[in-house]
């Protein structure tokens, strides 16, 4: 499975450049069809209660897909508080939520990350966003990070 | 301008001979929505189909995000996708 190496291995290498704007809202006008209004408002809840939302497949300590691994690798090298300031669910565990979040953003991969509410993409674009800033200046918006302190020289 | 000729020609619409049958799919759909000037179709799962990598450069994606460049890309292969595990999706608009 080299492209989990390539993902981890790039995760690791932020460059300097800055690239696109924010993620649009997410289209729920045709997500009518099996999302069910009971799956929908635990989605709803889910990701207006907490500012870093990740659907995924698996648990943040032991995610059970590549892509899943790298955006928990992104997040924990940004340095999000993994057991804090994310909540994250399990796909794997729940059928339902698992069709409903891929109507619900209109989007037909897991992992789905959300920030505050909006969906912010998957693994291609956190991967991207982590190598060109843009995703810590957006990080550091919402709180979700700390801003790097420099150290004071001790005496 | 020959630099900016080459870089706005629409690759061609015949897949290249060396893609094996699901690559040639995906790619001739890509093609005939995006008319790319870059289009690489790559099985990445090791031949079974379940994993692809695709790079799509294309007029169609200018002054979309990247969040929107990937619907469209996504919204035209809606059907194979999910029969994937996963897809690997980079996207561009053509300068």
């Amino acid at each position: 499975m080299n492209f989990l190496r390539s993902a981890s291995s790039l995760a690791l290498r932020p460059s300097s450049h800055i690239l696109t704007r924010r993620a649009a809202l997410p289209a729920t006008s045709f997500a009518v069809r099996h999302l069910s209004d009971s799956t929908k408002k635990t989605i709803e809840d889910a990701i207006t209660q907490n500012k870093l939302v990740v659907f995924m497949k698996g648990t943040p300590h032991a995610p059970q897909c590549g892509f899943s691994r790298a955006v928990m690798q992104i997040l924990s090298v940004q340095g999000v508080d993994m057991d804090g300031a994310l909540k994250s669910f399990n796909i794997l565990a729940d059928e339902e939520l698992r069709s409903g979040i891929k109507e619900y953003s209109s989007w037909p991969t897991i992992p789905q990350v959300y920030i505050n509410g909006e969906f912010v993409g998957g693994c291609d674009i956190m991967l991207n966003m982590h190598q060109s800033g843009e995703l810590e200046k957006l990080l550091l918006k919402e709180g979700l990070i700390e801003p790097e302190v420099e150290e004071s020289p001790r005496a | 301008m020959t630099h900016l000729r080459f870089n706005s020609t629409v690759v061609s619409s015949t897949p290249p001979a060396s893609l094996n049958e699901g690559e040639k799919h995906l790619y001739s759909k890509l093609f005939e929505k995006f008319q790319p000037t870059k289009l690489i179709v790559e099985d990445i799962s090791g031949g079974c189909g379940s994993m692809y990598q695709v790079e799509v450069v294309s007029s169609a994606f200018k002054d979309l995000n990247m969040v929107k460049q990937h619907r469209l890309v996504n919204e035209t292969l809606k059907e194979e996708i999910k029969g994937m595990h996963g897809i690997r999706l980079t996207t561009k608009a053509t300068a």
